[in-house]
């Protein structure tokens, strides 16, 4: 298990230090510059103001050398730099947009593993049932539902129409700290990513189900005459949630990518808000930081999802 | 089983109390905590990026160093110069020379005396490249500071400028005791911004970044010290929400409101208090004069004749801005001039004229003549915090189909606009001007500022607003240098060097609770020059 781990770690720096690259020059490439922060008083800097400005941040330097910088600072110094913007270093920026985040999104993944779960082992019990066909039409209409265009439907029909959630923000006015009252503010945001994300946990929780109740080992059970709530329960349940152990890691970074426009929809302070921020003010630095933890993400989750799978099955074993 | 079956029963029990939490909150939402009376709480629709002044670039860091922070002069009611950390200012009969005398007895707010080396400290860091201060191209002038005992400072400036006093002058005075102990070089990296300190009505308090900042009155200062005890600026986004906010009571002030919450809160009749005043900005569009036909002014009037600009204003703000006369906004009162030509809508004058100038109507709709060919793209913000709405672009195009001007609609992000624009990579632009309480236009229009000198980056050159714009600028006393704004406008009126839009309006509710002179309320972050006259009412 131990060598795994190291090898998987091993062989994620490559992939990391490709993906860091090809960022950066998506992002160096890409028209504009970071004079968008000066916003309102843009036009009144004049062009050698602003050629000045990229000077003093080093952005007149081809990307390349930029980036050799930047990973230069990352590696020798541990730092992912300085935000453009406020000055402040861009760690210290995202950890403390992160707890709104995470809060939203473990709201979000306890209510999907919650509903979908249940959902898709019904269905397979039942297969071909009613409920089995209304459950697949419904995991595919939220399927292919784009989460930003979700987002505003919710707000115009739980907000503006029946108001039963704010709209956006994650407190009112007079409410700061309020953990009800956040709780409150984040419920709508969190069904969005939750509705968008239960069909593929209730597909592959369905599909995982049918896999294991072809199995003969419960034929096998069933002869031995137990009853069919021991047969689902205890022999099939196990094995069938071992794909879904694996979607949860494999759904780490989707979710975060998610949070990403649902933060900005509900304008929730979040790091998928200090994200698009960061984007349109081409503050590279919190740009570059927000890339590389999505992809740490993806490399760390794929890795779970490797080790709950054998934690959860003792076939599997790792060499 | 049991194992199985127990997990299944926690989750479901989970579910159950998450969505009974959900309701409580629901519940308890129309339950207000009890409010602390003395704050005055403001709405803004965005955060500040820092609240250190060599490097903050948006209107909110302004509003809050505004209080944090005083300047050399103030600003009056009518865009003057009035005293604040200096008592009097004099410059030599030149205008090259000035001695500023200082106030005496003046206290940073953790008990430092302010003196002369903090304002010559604050100068210089501004002026040397090392500091890297954004704005440094509008203070260049400036050749040297030098201090004269503890209370008296000397400015030196390579060429007189009239925006010293009330530009130049205007700058926030930073504490030497703190920052001087960097080198310049070193500032971007002080955490000042997170802790600012300076000798203003209010001392910093807290920054929750992205939900609000506070501030407690200065009881030392040297004005009248401040009568509200606290004030809490909230970053609240949704229109609603701030609606809301404002009409329960929860807020005290919405700042920066838009015309349609403006308009809602006016026919709601709401005790609240509505401030509607004229901006210091000019919205207009940007003409690049190196285009085939913009040169030609029968080309730009029937542009502006065939823009059904009322209209459209009337559709967008429902009637509550002003259309624009030109550049120099309304807001500064001494100094704009109405009487100029005026452009109503009249589509078939815009045909006749551009008949008139030989422009035929091709096959294609688009007008001709010889090789120049009536078509533009016109381009806008469409996203980030400095967006433009695509109605006005869309509603131009169809009224110059009208008269035979193909206009194609480009929207990019505001970052890559900046740069198009600046750099002269557009035909038609969208965007504003203006944010000083000065007419002066140098910059904008003067035919030796075409990028990188200066922000024509239209190309627009006219030797008499030349004449004017240079004039203008070299001359202190105000009576001299009307004569040739006054000309400046008119010709700008004339000569259409941008398409005329609008004059904005800064749209402010404020509850019955805050009392203050309404009368001679200034717009934007003006609004705010003084706050320690406030006062909250029961």
């Amino acid at each position: 298990m131990i060598a795994l781990i190291v090898r998987r770690i091993a062989a994620a720096v490559p992939l990391l230090l490709l993906i860091s690259i090809i960022s950066y020059a998506l992002m160096g490439l890409s028209p504009g510059g970071p004079t968008a922060i000066f916003q309102q008083q843009a036009r009144q800097l004049s062009p050698a103001a602003r050629a000045e400005f990229i000077h003093t941040l080093g952005l007149d330097k081809p990307w390349y050398v930029q980036y050799v910088y930047w990973l230069g600072n990352l590696v020798f110094h541990g730092s992912l730099g300085v935000s453009y913007v406020d000055q402040r270093p861009v760690v210290v920026k995202i950890l403390e947009k992160m707890p709104v985040t995470l809060e939203m999104l473990s709201i979000a993944l306890v209510c999907t593993i919650l509903i979908a779960i249940p959902i898709g082992i019904y269905s397979a019990v039942r297969r071909g049932s009613a409920f089995d066909y209304a459950a697949t039409v419904l995991a595919f209409a939220s399927y292919g539902m784009p989460v930003f265009w979700l987002s505003v439907i919710a707000i115009d029909l739980f907000a503006a129409h029946l108001h039963w959630f704010p709209a956006s923000g994650i407190d009112a006015v007079g409410h700061e700290r309020d953990p009800v009252d956040r709780l409150y503010h984040l419920i709508l945001p969190a069904a969005v990513i939750m509705t968008v994300s239960l069909a593929s946990w209730i597909r592959y929780q369905r599909a995982a189900m049918l896999n294991v109740l072809s199995e003969l080992y419960l034929r096998t059970a069933r002869s031995k005459g137990l009853s069919e709530r021991v047969v689902i329960f205890k022999h099939a349940l196990r094995n069938a949630l071992l794909p879904t152990i694996t979607l949860f890691g494999l759904n780490l970074p989707a979710l975060f990518g998610g949070a990403f426009f649902v933060e900005f929809v509900f304008s929730i302070p979040g790091m998928g808000y200090l994200g698009i921020n960061a984007i349109f003010q081409r503050d590279y630095p919190t740009v570059m930081a927000l890339t590389m933890i999505t992809a740490v993400l993806v490399v760390l989750g794929n890795l779970l999802a490797d080790i709950g799978y054998g934690l959860a099955d003792p076939r599997i074993a790792y060499d | 089983m049991a194992k199985w079956v127990l997990v299944i029963r926690g989750l479901v029990t989970l579910a159950v109390l998450l969505a009974l939490c959900a309701g409580i909150s629901g519940c308890g939402a129309g339950k207000r905590l009890s409010r602390d009376p003395s704050t005055l709480v403001v709405l803004e629709l965005a955060d500040a990026d820092t609240l250190n002044p060599l490097y903050s670039t948006n209107y909110y860091s302004t509003v809050y160093e505004s209080l944090v922070f005083d300047s050399l002069v103030n600003i009056g009611s009518d865009f003057e110069p009035i005293p604040a950390l200096a008592t009097s200012w004099k410059g030599t009969p030149d205008g090259l020379h000035w001695t500023v005398e200082l106030r005496r007895g003046v206290k940073f707010t953790d008990g430092a005396p302010f003196a002369s080396k903090d304002v010559v400290w604050t100068y210089r860091a501004m002026l040397n490249p090392d500091t890297a201060f954004p704005y440094r191209g509008q203070f260049a002038f400036i050749k040297n500071v030098e201090a004269e005992g503890p209370y008296r400072v000397h400015f030196d400036l390579s060429q007189t400028n009239a925006l010293f006093v009330i530009q130049a002058l205007n700058a926030p005075i930073l504490p030497e005791h703190i920052l001087g102990k960097t080198a310049f070089k070193g500032q971007r990296q002080t955490g000042f911004g997170e802790h600012p300190v300076g000798t203003g009505p209010y001392v910093f308090k807290q920054w929750l970044h992205d939900e609000q900042v506070s501030f407690e009155r200065n009881p030392q200062y040297w004005d009248r010290p401040a009568e509200i005890p606290r004030i809490v600026f909230r970053v609240v986004l949704d229109d609603q929400a701030r609606i809301d906010a404002m009409e329960s009571g929860d807020a005290d002030l919405n700042d920066g409101m838009n015309a349609g919450s403006y308009e809602i809160l006016k026919e709601a009749h709401t005790n609240l208090h509505l401030l509607h005043v004229p901006d210091l900005y000019s919205y207009f569009f940007y003409l690049n004069f190196t285009r085939p036909g913009i040169p030609d002014l029968a080309v730009r009037r029937a542009m502006m004749y065939g823009w059904d600009r009322q209209a459209e204003l009337k559709g967008l703000t429902r009637g509550d801005s002003d259309l624009a006369t030109g550049i120099v906004p309304e807001a500064l009162r001494t100094w704009y001039d109405p009487n100029v030509r005026r452009y109503p809508y009249e589509p078939a004058r815009a045909r006749a004229l551009l008949e008139t100038a030989g422009y035929r109507v091709g096959p294609d709709g688009v007008r001709r003549r010889g090789r120049v060919r009536l078509a533009y793209t016109l381009t806008f913000p469409g996203s980030g915090q400095a967006s433009t709405s695509a109605e006005i672009a869309t509603a131009f195009q169809a009224d110059m189909r009208a008269v035979g001007i193909a206009v194609t609609v480009q929207q990019l992000d505001y970052a890559t606009f900046l740069t198009q624009t600046q750099d002269g990579h557009y035909d038609i632009a969208i965007s504003g001007w203006g944010g000083v309480p000065d007419p002066d236009q140098l910059t904008l229009l003067g035919s030796d500022q075409f990028p990188p000198a200066g922000n024509n980056d239209m190309f627009y050159r006219n030797p008499r607003i030349d004449r004017d714009v240079h004039m203008g600028i070299k001359l202190v006393d105000p009576a001299k240098r009307k004569p040739f704004y006054d000309d400046m406008q008119r010709l700008i009126a004339d000569d259409v060097p941008v398409l005329f839009y609008e004059f904005p309006f800064s749209r402010v509710a404020i509850s019955p609770r805050v009392q203050f002179d309404f009368e001679h309320a200034l717009p934007d972050q003006y609004l705010f020059l003084n706050v320690n006259r406030w006062r909250l009412v029961r």
